[in-house]
């Protein structure tokens, strides 16, 4: 009996502690930046989101392998969580002098995304501010030039999906393309459990 | 009183769970799959490219199954897409940051198989002169040093 006794105490303290609350990496909550839709709507980040997770990736149009893969990548969670109301997710751009709501617009057609999925990007100056406050870096790595002559360039840039919980503070962080989307599901259940 | 054997029935327990709580974020993502292609001959398989509209860019990635004895060596890519096809490899540098290289050559080695996959080597399309839907197929022409052509019609999908 003295056993049986122990035995559910451990299950109890170690049953805690398999559910801990889960670790704050960065909150978010007390800053506003003003950015912009695919659609030119205002959107204030983090506020609008408040209330539900956000699970955002990081990205810019021009990328032809790893931000599509983190496109997708978004898209696929989005998908194996069912679509759920209380999950928001976002892909926002760091070139933003590129990427104006009509690209957004244009490559987020191109990724057939459901409801609930949001592009943003903003004026360069908020947007350098909001990169900043999230870690997420980028540089000019490359340039080549177009059939008509133009020069495009590339960017070296940070790989990452956040999560955000329901009081815009950073609780989950990944590799961005290679991280397999299963992991990712299965933390963002273990948040909303 | 606490005695030996309930303090290691608690600590059974506590490490069976302790080894229930254990998440897998941090695992690593799988490694790439090279193997020995299956035939003498060199093949290109299980090509597909990424939609994109008009003027945006993606990419083609595929499985260069080289069954010859000779090494081979891929030395450029024309699609009927965009005359700007490159090819390029996506890695990540020192810095943590994720970079992207032009390839002027890849060698496909002999008796075995190479990876063009997405985070890694990649046909690039840039600036699409049409744009590529799902249910499409774009013509890709790879062209090695021996002086094989392979023409592929490369399926249009979302991944």
């Amino acid at each position: 009996m003295k056993n049986i006794l122990t035995i559910l105490t451990g299950i109890v303290v170690f049953g805690a502690a398999c559910n801990p609350k889960p670790t704050i990496i960065d909150d978010l909550s007390d800053i506003t930046f003003e950015l912009v839709n695919e659609d030119s709507t205002n959107i204030s980040f983090p506020g609008h989101f408040e209330g539900d997770y956000v699970v955002m990736g990081f990205i810019y149009t021009n990328c032809p392998d790893i931000c599509p893969l983190v496109t997708q990548n978004l898209v696929k969670i989005q998908k194996e969580l069912n679509y759920p109301d209380d999950v928001q997710f976002v892909a926002a751009s760091f070139d933003p002098f590129r990427d104006t709501p009509s690209v957004l617009s244009k490559y987020k057609d191109a990724f057939r995304v459901d409801k609930n999925f949001t592009f943003l990007t903003g004026d360069t100056t908020t947007v350098s501010a909001f990169m900043d406050s999230v870690k997420v870096r980028s540089q000019v790595s490359m340039t080549t030039t177009t059939g008509d002559g133009k020069e495009i360039y590339f960017l070296n840039h940070s790989d990452k999906i956040m999560v955000l919980d329901p009081k815009s503070r950073v609780v989950l962080e990944y590799g961005g393309s290679m991280t397999p989307v299963s992991y990712i599901v299965e933390d963002i259940q273990k948040l909303r459990n | 009183m606490i005695t030996h054997k309930t303090l290691l029935v608690f600590s059974i327990a506590g490490i069976t769970w302790l080894t229930a709580c254990s998440d897998n974020q941090s695992q690593p993502a799988p490694e790439t799959k090279t193997g020995i292609a299956e035939t003498n001959r060199l093949e290109i398989t299980d090509a597909w490219s990424r939609p994109a509209k008009e003027g945006m860019m993606s990419a083609a990635y595929f499985l260069i199954n080289n069954g010859t004895d000779q090494a081979d060596t891929l030395l450029s890519a024309v699609s009927s897409v965009t005359s700007n096809t490159q090819i390029h490899k996506s890695y990540e540098k020192e810095d943590g940051l994720m970079a992207m290289e032009e390839q002027e050559m890849v060698i496909i080695p002999a008796k075995a198989t190479t990876e063009f996959k997405q985070g890694g080597l990649h046909v690039m399309f840039i600036q699409l002169e049409k744009e590529l839907s799902v249910g499409e197929n774009l013509e890709l022409t790879l062209n090695f040093s021996s002086g094989i052509s392979k023409t592929l019609s490369v399926p249009v999908r979302a991944n």
